[in-house]
């Protein structure tokens, strides 16, 4: 079954309150569309000139003449791998279907289209959970939006998912969110929201991938939620051809002794600039933020990680590391911030990359803003190359140039890649292996 | 294999260190290559794997009448050169298990590699070297001592029964016990089938490998050559009489390095 889905259209920022007002949503999310919007139009896109954007510039992007189209996916039936607690998948912005083990139905795990459960389409019982969980969230997280991309981003959301964990949801099998954009030019608006009540224990997996080659625009926003003594895990692995474009906005809020892991494994898009912002809002929370990337051609990646302490006793880590080749640039900038009142905090944040020839560079930004005494706060950043007695080394036994290069790369990522989710790590290896061997194909 | 040195010079940072070597080696036999520090001998073995930072300004090296200066260094590896490095450099990340698996593959070919045999033999090996089998799964040289480093060059060459291994001062810096494993090590490997070439400043590993052939290197030319009796004159007389011997005249920053030994 194929379905066009009208009211996805709009073309440039002067139709957009048309837009807004055509979609057929619950009245909160419309509601939530217009403040953003009404926001936006007085907002100027991000320039260099700010801090968080000096590094990459997207003047050349004229973002108010691109069209949100109508989009065309079929729905198929979504079938449950093995090993997951459940999956949704997204084509260009259509959910075409979810699926859910029986076990995680009985713990009473919901993971629906965003839009379309607010709107009542899964019953009014769901509606009212919907709205109760995610409004707050996205709400909150709008009311801290800080620049235009991100107010797009709520005024024209285009899909997402709602994953809403109860109370003692302890699940083994991850929670699979597939997004894929196949449709040249298409540009995205996806707002995933993933909320864990108390006593919660998932994995989600979040993966984005497109066609071989099309522009694509992919602007996201992300609200997590993590109740207390709550432990979740959210990796999310980019993928997206080298011709699109990749935003992200990231928040996450963390209760009393939750329990958060964010790991995003970024690999795609000729730019992309994306953010996870932590809160800890509880005593004794902990956030881990997690980070793999290996940009080569052209590519151009800017992450940004916040670790914001507003408890006492809580603890953060930042381990983000990365390989840079070709002509490629990483910026990595870091912040942890801690409040008056987060006394006892433990932060530590730490970036290392892999400069692999001359023309590759990697901006390493670490910064602490700390307002209270009586804490453990630290960074360090390394930034190396590749050991040419390394690579002798190993030609020495044999190994050709591309296999010795191979093999120190996955050195150097294994640590990192030893902190994601056991099943997952030899998909990371693999995806880092392919990476080296599209360089080298590239280089012949 | 038969591995076959002329007229070899070679340079680092424009500074000549191999004035002209000539060398016959062949699998069956073992030599002994002695001289003092700043001889030339590590730029000899290096030379011969290819080592990015010598450049090669006249001669050849030819395997089995192949020059091998034309071919990379991986692919003089497959040749079955092996070379057992003065300073193994420490690869982390990268498991003993995984980088020598990869090694061995590349030694005896995919089609015919197992891996449960691989394993057995590695751990076999590993006892035989008196290395604890958790080596395994250590990445490669990280933490090591400096015994231990050595000791896994051996075991490198054992798994890989390479037709012919340079030994770069496998015996510096190893206590009597090491020094005897990894004598026995190389004696396990010797045979009709393997060659190698173990440079050393001290005598005593050979009072435990006994070479068939013997060589003085000095100021980067090889100044004589002949069987372990000339060993034995070296302990007795020292460097001093090779050097008087030939006519080379000694440098003053020569003097402190030659008798340290």
């Amino acid at each position: 079954m194929s379905t066009s889905q009208k009211e996805h259209l709009y073309e440039g920022t002067g139709a957009l309150n048309g837009y807004i007002h055509e979609q057929t949503d619950a009245d909160w999310i419309t509601s939530l569309r217009k403040d953003a919007f009404s926001r936006f139009s007085g907002e100027q896109w991000p320039t260099t000139e700010l801090e968080e954007w000096r590094r990459t510039d997207i003047s050349s992007y004229d973002f108010d003449s691109y069209a949100i189209k109508p989009t065309e996916a079929s729905s198929d039936s979504v079938e449950l791998p093995d090993d997951a607690s459940a999956i949704i998948r997204f084509v260009n912005g259509v959910c075409t279907g979810s699926a859910l083990s029986e076990k995680a139905r009985d713990a009473g795990l919901v993971v629906v289209s965003l839009r379309e459960a607010a709107a009542g389409r899964h019953g009014d019982e769901l509606a009212a959970v919907v709205r109760t969980v995610a409004e707050p969230i996205m709400r909150e997280n709008l009311a801290n939006a800080d620049n235009k991309l991100q107010l797009w981003n709520f005024a024209t959301i285009t899909h997402g998912v709602f994953v809403y964990l109860p109370k003692n949801t302890r699940l083994d099998d991850p929670i699979y969110i597939e997004t894929h954009v196949d449709d040249d030019e298409a540009v995205l608006a996806p707002y995933h929201v993933v909320a864990a009540d108390s006593l919660v224990d998932a994995m989600i997996v979040q993966t984005i991938t497109g066609a071989e080659e099309g522009e694509v625009l992919v602007n996201e926003g992300i609200g997590v939620s993590i109740g207390e003594a709550s432990h979740v895990r959210f990796m999310a692995v980019q993928n997206l051809n080298l011709d699109s474009t990749y935003f992200c906005f990231g928040n996450g809020s963390i209760q009393k002794d939750g329990d958060l892991q964010h790991y995003l494994c970024n690999f795609g898009c000729m730019l992309s600039k994306s953010r996870f912002d932590c809160t800890l809002d509880g005593p004794g929370s902990l956030v881990r933020l997690n980070g793999l990337y290996f940009p080569f051609e052209d590519q151009q990646m800017d992450m940004r990680t916040v670790q914001h302490h507003r408890a006492p006793r809580a603890e953060s880590r930042t381990y983000y590391k990365g390989a840079v080749r070709d002509e490629a640039h990483a910026i990595y900038q870091g912040l942890i911030e801690v409040a008056p009142n987060a006394t006892k905090t433990d932060a530590y944040l730490t970036n290392k990359n892999l400069v692999m020839n001359d023309g590759a560079r990697s901006d390493s930004i670490p910064t602490l803003q700390i307002n209270t005494d009586d804490v453990r706060c630290s960074h360090g950043s390394s930034t190396g190359k590749l050991d040419p007695m390394q690579l002798h080394y190993l030609h020495s036994r044999g190994y050709t140039p591309i296999e010795a290069e191979e093999t120190l790369l996955m050195g150097f990522f294994e640590d990192i890649i030893d902190k994601a989710p056991e099943r997952l790590q030899n998909e990371l290896r693999a995806l880092v292996s392919r990476r080296v061997y599209e360089a080298h194909d590239n280089d012949d | 294999m038969k591995l076959e040195i002329r007229d070899l010079r070679a340079q680092i940072d424009d500074t000549p260190i191999l004035k002209g070597i000539d060398l016959t080696m062949e699998s069956g036999q073992l030599h002994a290559l002695m001289g003092p520090n700043g001889s030339g001998k590590s730029t000899l073995s290096n030379v011969i794997f290819g080592h990015p930072s010598y450049e090669v300004t006249g001669g050849e090296i030819l395997v089995d009448g192949e020059n091998i200066l034309e071919l990379e260094t991986h692919e003089r590896a497959r040749l079955g050169l092996f070379m057992a490095f003065q300073y193994p450099v420490e690869i982390p990340g990268v498991t003993v298990g995984r980088f020598l698996k990869r090694a061995a593959e590349i030694r005896f070919g995919e089609e015919d590699f197992k891996a449960s045999a691989f394993i057995k033999e590695l751990r076999s090996w590993l006892d035989f070297m008196d290395m604890d089998q958790n080596f395994i799964n250590r990445y490669l040289n990280e933490g090591f001592s400096g015994g231990e480093k050595k000791r896994m060059e051996v075991l490198q060459m054992l798994m890989l029964k390479p037709s012919f291994a340079v030994m770069d001062e496998t015996d510096s810096g190893l206590d009597i016990d090491a020094l005897r494993i990894v004598a026995n090590g190389l004696n396990e490997l010797r045979g009709p089938d393997f060659g190698g070439m173990v440079i050393t400043h001290y005598q005593r590993i050979l009072d435990y490998i006994k070479p068939d052939f013997v060589h003085i290197m000095y100021k980067g030319t090889i100044v004589t050559s002949g069987g372990r009796e000339l060993v034995e004159a070296l302990e007795e007389r020292g460097y001093d009489w090779i050097r008087k011997q030939h006519g080379i005249e000694e440098e003053e920053n020569e003097k402190e390095i030659v008798h340290e030994h």
